[in-house]
């Protein structure tokens, strides 16, 4: 694991960020996709996801692939959510994995 | 197309949108050209659930009609200034700067629903179960409750378990809250503790089960969004409301309307919203969020970044010490003088001090601090500050409660990202 800061110093850093403007909802522009970054594999991640929520909590999750399919392992047998297929699957994992993950390259600024 | 504004005159989140936006935004139910968007984004369940039945003749309706049942555009209705985080299920928080008032106005308490809320809440028909391991069991309306019951008020805190979760890395799974995730309201309504009493609390009861009316995700009527307890000990304190009024008026919608419970102190998952059922139960209660890994921490320290297995978490109880600062807001201008002011709580406990540095913590100074108006109320506080010249600084604030423990500098971080109670920092820019 990578050195890392102590949460002080990891709360300046975000707190910035957050504090840049007011409304997460201000950057939900008129996207396509909504907040999702256009990228392969949005239009199955958009629909899948947002069958049950709204994608504004998962563009604020900043995860590794195996905790996104831990996440999806949840869903299906805690939430009654529909298993996906396994294609589709991996395409869904593979983008929140590059576009979502722990370094939250995609962090709603608000 | 998906049109939003942001209100300039108070910040509240706007919807400038037709039905077809409103449709998407609620449902998730758009037209696509394969249909595939239409029938897998469709929400069918969920507006199903929205409405309370199935619609027969679903495929018969247009992309962008909006059941007339469910026809609210705008999911902050009723709110002012709020952070929209998600809007289905719809969680909203508030800014510090506009927590400053003494007691929480209505229109900025925050918003932190796990499911949909329920269509149907006529406070003339609602009625309140208590069943278990009770001598009689009681079903009751509101006005029972205010007939058989002393009714009492009293501003009382309430906190999300996950508030400061945004700070935490590596992330932690869930609504990213920042600091604004609580509030103390004035609510009304009569003490957990007379009406179990009066239903009879068997000697093998130790904890107890709530549920609300609010809908599953997934539209199955069958899954509890939430369903949380209490160790029978804890619910037959003083200061827990099953509460029918907020600030002297109805309980806001999204605040659980028309019944909830309050237990000031606790994860806000313990105040379970539109209040159906209490049962009390021999067992630790195993509803929705109250196992794995929900509203839980490690028994132990843990590096960020630990995986933890499941049987290693314990349930939260009380929340931790915090104090927030409403007064000035981060990133305000200042001039030398000012008046820095805020709120300071700690669950079960009161707070015994405030100090706020202006030096990064070099050197502290004490605040004026009230004593809470009631148990289980914040504490107001306030400090009037010099700075010596003009340039940055940093306003921070530190809580010390009644048992000497003092807010942290450095987040004690675990995997779900619970009780973040590190110092509120405002940065200022003195002129």
């Amino acid at each position: 694991m990578p050195e890392r800061a102590t949460g002080l110093f990891v709360a300046v850093g975000i707190a910035s960020l957050l504090a840049a403007t007011s409304a997460i909802a201000q950057a939900r522009e008129d996207g396509e996709y909504g907040l999702m970054v256009e990228a392969p594999g949005v239009e199955e991640t958009f629909y899948g996801c947002t069958a049950c929520h709204s994608e504004m909590i998962v563009v604020q999750q900043g995860k590794t692939r195996e905790h996104w399919d831990d996440l999806l392992v949840w869903m299906v047998e805690e939430q009654g959510m529909t298993p996906f297929e396994e294609d589709e699957r991996e395409v869904i994992l593979d983008y929140l994995a590059e576009h979502y993950n722990e370094d939250r390259p995609n962090f709603p600024t608000r | 197309m998906d049109k939003r504004t942001n209100d300039t005159d108070d910040g509240r989140l706007t919807l400038e949108a037709g039905p077809e936006d409103v449709d998407r935004i609620l449902f998730g139910r758009r037209a696509h050209a394969d249909r595939r968007g239409f029938l897998r984004g469709a929400g069918l369940a969920a507006m199903s659930a929205a409405v309370g039945m199935t619609i027969p003749f679903h495929r018969n309706m247009p992309q962008g009609l909006i059941p007339a049942a469910f026809a609210q555009g705008d999911p902050l209705a009723g709110k002012v200034g709020l952070t929209l985080l998600n809007d289905r299920p719809v969680n909203a928080e508030t800014p510090a700067e506009f927590l400053d008032d003494l007691v929480t106005p209505t229109d900025r308490h925050f918003i932190r629903n796990n499911g949909n809320p329920p269509e149907s809440v006529d406070p003339a028909t609602w009625t309140l179960t208590v069943d278990g391991f009770v001598d009689e069991p009681l079903e009751l309306t509101i006005a029972d409750l205010r007939d058989r019951f002393e009714v009492v008020s009293a501003a009382l805190t309430i906190e999300c378990g996950g508030n400061g979760r945004a700070f935490f890395d590596p992330p932690a799974s869930g609504n990213q809250w920042t600091l604004g995730a609580v509030g103390c309201s004035e609510w009304t309504g009569v003490r957990l503790r007379d009406v179990l009493e009066a239903a009879g609390v068997q000697s093998n009861v130790i904890y107890t089960a709530h549920y609300g009316a609010d809908a599953h995700l997934s539209g199955d009527p069958d899954k509890e969004p939430i369903s949380r307890g209490l160790p029978i000990e804890k619910a037959l304190t003083d200061n827990i409301l099953i509460a029918f009024a907020m600030n002297g008026a109805d309980l806001h919608p999204m605040n659980g309307a028309p019944l909830r419970l309050v237990v000031p102190g606790w994860p806000g998952s313990c105040s379970q919203k539109w209040l159906r059922r209490i049962e009390l139960r021999d067992r630790v209660h195993d509803g929705a969020k109250m196992t794995g890994q929900s509203y839980r921490v490690p028994a132990f320290p843990v590096a960020p970044g630990t995986d933890v297995a499941d049987e290693d978490f314990v349930i939260i109880e009380r929340m931790p010490v915090k104090s927030l600062v409403t007064f000035p807001a981060n990133g305000a201008a200042s001039g030398l003088e000012t008046e820095v002011r805020g709120h300071a709580w700690s669950g079960d406990r009161t707070i015994s001090g405030v100090d706020i540095s202006i030096d990064f913590g070099a050197t502290w100074m004490p605040v004026e601090l009230d004593d809470p108006v009631n148990d289980g109320a914040w504490q107001n506080w306030r400090a009037a500050v010099s700075f010596p010249q003009a340039g940055y600084y940093e306003v921070w604030a530190r809580a010390t409660d009644s048992e000497g423990v003092m807010q942290p500098f450095a987040i004690d971080w675990n995997p779900k990202g619970y009780l973040n109670n590190t110092m509120h920092r405002v940065g200022l820019l003195v002129a």
